[in-house]
């Protein structure tokens, strides 16, 4: 028999139609009796895993398994193809009409017996197909799936005890990325800084350490990365670096309280003297070269290329060649201006180091709150070279509440030349002492000092002997943190052993 | 001269419900025989009956030929039954003036419905004479080919109980057979109403139904019946299910059957179902017709080890166990029939 459908009466057609409808309905009705145990499993599995781990998937994934079975069974069946064969052969099977539908289909036109055989299969059309094709409910497999997805909403309703976890975790989540906004910020601000100021290096590491500490998945692997790039940015700088600084900040402050020439900076000083050079008498010349000389030699370990210009403009005016005096101080202020723009990245980059840091510690302070330790105030910070005497700032962030904040103003009488000057960290007397070593004035030192936890506060009076060695110790853990310049940290190391001996 | 009718579905069914209703008249129950048989007949087939001696073989058969208005030859097989005595022999004749010829004296062979008695009697060169006369449709003795009379049915019967110094059917000729069926013994109603009818003075005399145009006709109409590919293909699978050595056979035909059915086992069934169809007054066979007739075309395909035999299981358990395991198509649908 070949198929042919030309024949087919409109009754007939519509039978097909209507089985096919009803195929996709029983095949749902048995499909779900015999999966839905089995999804309905899966989910509260799934939603199980949710009240054994801080997972923030289970619950949906359990949800997601539920709809994705419902929508798989309904688009199945919607998708599932059914042929006029196969639905004929359901229906001749539903209605025991021996073939007559499968006849019908498959007689040619030419075939004697067409008429007789689609007349039978006519005689079919409005049986009732709820009858050939029934429903077959099982009770046990439904009531399976019913207990389970009650189980299920319950699972998913009832507060377990990982959602205090899962909050604790968006909460970090949120500090990583505030973290990491910040970072991004202060990228954006490095970037609107001149170029010579700036590194682009920097900036572009910022970036990048903003978006791997967003991917990060726990505050611990974030305060890592920070103290990475805060120690590779550090690290970059060397120790050339802070020497070339404090050659710099050093040539810098000695010309401005004592310049040369009129000028604001070391480097129009110096274009300026080049420009009066044969305005001076030999005298001054002479005097000229001596300063020269003696900034050479404050220059010749930081910043060698400036020192030796100086010692050529020096030698020149010595010798009364004006001409090459004048060419050697331009020169001499072209590379004290380079420097100058060098030690300004450097402090920059610095300065970026010292954020993530203090993100860093910030964050860390997030991921563990019993790090909530009473802070005492005494921690050395803001070491930069370019810091005024006399100041310091308590920089440690978090709960550390102890006082440190305020300016110390310096009440010795300090008698060395130009030369930095060093802050006895707390206290009411603070000692100052020349950059030549000269120490003068003495006292107790005073500190306010929290005593009683986060929430106490007092103020003790401690004999210096008691605390000299503390704070010695405390000075050489930041000199070695800071960039401080070896012959100020050499210094500052004299100050504290002074300030031991004098109380031993 | 009256022109019959054409033949339709609606007059063969018809017909062939007038036949069944005179042949009750003489045969009681056997209801499943006689369709078996009738069946066989609208496809020109031939029947292998296995039953007791006195259960009413031979007489479906002469009520037939009454019924058909075909001529009926019957055969008692037994042992010193010669070929010639099958399908005739050539004798020599002189005629007044003295001059003598061969002359072809035809064998009961040459019967529209003949009935071979106990065929298991004979010996197999008797038996093969038949068995050559029912596959050809022809005879050829001395040299020469004789076309037996259309419509042509050979019923033999087999008594399954004396078994000694019989020659039981080779394969080969049993395949020549489209259907065959047990007769059953009746039921004591049954018997006493057979018991009633037959030995009162008054018998039932069957009327005649068709003559031999009309019974061609329904032949010929039977094999036009249209059948579903999924039919046929249910057909093939149960031929191709007793095969042993089949996958999908069942573990009982793989134990037990030495082999299965022939193609000829599908042509019956398919056939069958065609005749069964119109019979039953549907214009188209089906699969419940293909399994309704696979005991009377299968179960005598099959040849059986000696592990069945030893077990005690027959070629129609196998053949339940068969249609058990091979389903019609279906929809192949979850739920769905």
């Amino acid at each position: 028999m070949t198929n042919s459908s030309r024949s087919r009466s409109r009754g007939f057609g519509r039978l097909i139609l209507r089985g096919r409808r009803r195929i996709r309905l029983v095949w749902m009705s048995a499909t779900s009796t015999r999966f839905g145990p089995i999804v309905a499993a899966v989910a509260v599995l799934l939603a199980g895993l949710g009240w054994l781990r801080p997972w923030f998937w289970p619950e949906s994934a359990a949800l997601g398994v539920l709809c994705l079975g419902i929508v798989g069974l309904l688009a199945t069946a919607l998708a599932m193809r059914l042929p006029d064969l196969i639905v004929a052969r359901s229906l001749d099977k539903g209605l025991k009409t021996s073939d007559a539908l499968v006849g019908a289909l498959e007689v040619p036109d030419d075939d004697p017996f067409a008429t007789s055989v689609r007349e039978r299969a006519d005689s079919f059309v409005d049986s009732d197909l709820r009858k050939a094709m029934p429903i077959q409910l099982r009770w046990k497999p439904w009531l399976a799936t019913g207990s389970l997805l009650v189980l299920l909403t319950a699972l998913i309703v009832i507060a377990n005890p990982q959602d205090t976890r899962r909050d604790e975790i968006v909460a970090q989540q949120a500090a990583v990325d505030d973290v990491a906004d910040e970072i991004e910020k202060l990228a954006e601000e490095l970037s609107e800084l001149p170029d010579n100021e700036v590194d682009q290096t920097t900036i572009d590491k910022l970036n990048a350490l903003a978006e791997e500490i967003r991917k990060t998945d726990s505050v611990e692997d974030a305060t890592e990365k920070l103290e990475q790039a805060q120690t590779e940015l550090l690290r970059e700088l060397g120790s050339d670096k802070l020497s070339e600084r404090a050659a710099s900040d050093g040539l810098e402050q000695t010309l401005e309280q004592n310049p040369v020439a009129p000028g604001e900076t070391a480097a129009e000083q110096l274009a300026a003297a080049a420009e009066q050079v044969d305005e001076l008498t030999d005298e001054q010349a002479q005097e000229l070269a001596d300063r020269l000389d003696d900034l050479a030699e404050t220059q010749r370990d930081g910043d060698p290329e400036t020192a030796e210009a100086l010692a050529e403009a020096a030698e020149a005016l010595r010798e009364g060649d004006s001409d090459a005096a004048a060419a050697a101080l331009d020169a001499a202020g072209s590379a004290a201006n380079e420097t100058a723009s060098s030690v300004e990245r450097g402090k920059n980059t610095e300065g970026a180091a010292g954020e993530i840091g203090d993100q860093a510690r910030a964050l860390r302070t997030e991921d563990s709150p019993a790090s909530e330790a009473p802070g005492d105030g005494s921690q050395l910070a803001g070491q930069s070279p370019s810091q005024s005497p006399g100041q310091r700032s308590g920089s440690t962030p978090g709960p550390s509440n102890g006082p440190g904040g305020g300016p110390q103003p310096g009440s010795g009488p300090g008698s060395g030349e130009d030369g930095p000057t060093v802050l006895i960290p707390d206290g009411g007397d603070s000692t100052l002492l020349g950059a030549d070593g000269e120490q003068t004035g003495s006292g107790t030192v005073n500190r306010d000092q929290q005593v009683n936890g986060p929430t106490g506060s007092g103020t003790v009076e401690v004999p210096l002997s008691e605390v000299a060695n503390e704070f010695a110790e405390q000075a050489g853990d930041a000199v070695d943190r800071s960039s401080l310049a070896p012959s100020e940290a050499a210094t500052v190391e004299r100050y504290f052993e002074a300030l031991q001996g004098q109380e031993n | 001269m009256t022109t019959s009718p054409p033949m339709n579905p609606e007059r063969y069914a018809q017909l062939a419900q007038a036949i069944e209703g005179q042949v009750r008249q003489v045969i009681v129950g056997q209801e499943q025989v006689v369709r078996t048989v009738l069946t066989a007949l609208l496809c020109e087939g031939h029947v292998l009956l296995e039953g007791v001696p006195g259960l009413g073989k031979t007489r479906l058969l002469t009520t037939l030929s009454e019924v058909l208005q075909l001529s009926f030859g019957r055969i008692q097989f037994t042992p010193d039954l010669m070929p010639a005595d099958v399908v005739g022999t050539q004798v020599l004749e002189s005629d007044a003036d003295g001059n003598r010829s061969f002359r072809f004296r035809p064998g009961p062979v040459f019967n529209g419905l003949i009935l071979a008695d106990e065929i298991n009697r004979a010996t197999p060169k008797t038996q093969s004479a038949l068995l050559e006369a029912m596959a050809e449709r022809s005879v050829t003795v001395a040299g020469t080919t004789r076309a037996v009379p259309r419509p042509f049915l050979v019923m033999a019967t087999q008594n399954p109980i004396e078994q000694e110094g019989t020659y039981p059917l080779p394969e080969a000729q049993l395949d020549r057979f489209m259907f065959k069926a047990t007769v059953p013994f009746p039921s004591a109603d049954e018997l006493v109403q057979i018991i009633t009818q037959t030995t009162g003075l008054h018998q039932n005399q069957p009327a005649a139904v068709v003559d031999a145009a009309t019974l061609a006709a329904m032949i010929g109409l039977t094999r036009q019946v249209p059948v579903p590919q999924d039919v046929v293909r249910h057909a093939v699978d149960l031929v191709v299910c007793t095969q042993p050595d089949n996958d999908k056979s069942p573990k009982a035909i793989q134990q037990y059957v030495r082999a299965g059915a022939s193609p000829r086992g599908a042509q019956a069934l398919i056939l069958g179902a065609k005749a069964a169809a119109l019979l039953d007054g549907r214009p188209s066979a089906s699969s419940d017709d293909v399994r309704r007739l696979a005991y009377a075309a299968l179960s005598h395909r099959l040849v059986l080890g000696y592990e069945a035999a030893a077990d005690g299981t027959s070629a129609e358990d196998l053949v339940g166990d068969l249609l058990e395991n091979v389903p019609t198509s279906g929809s192949g649908v979850r739920g769905a029939p």
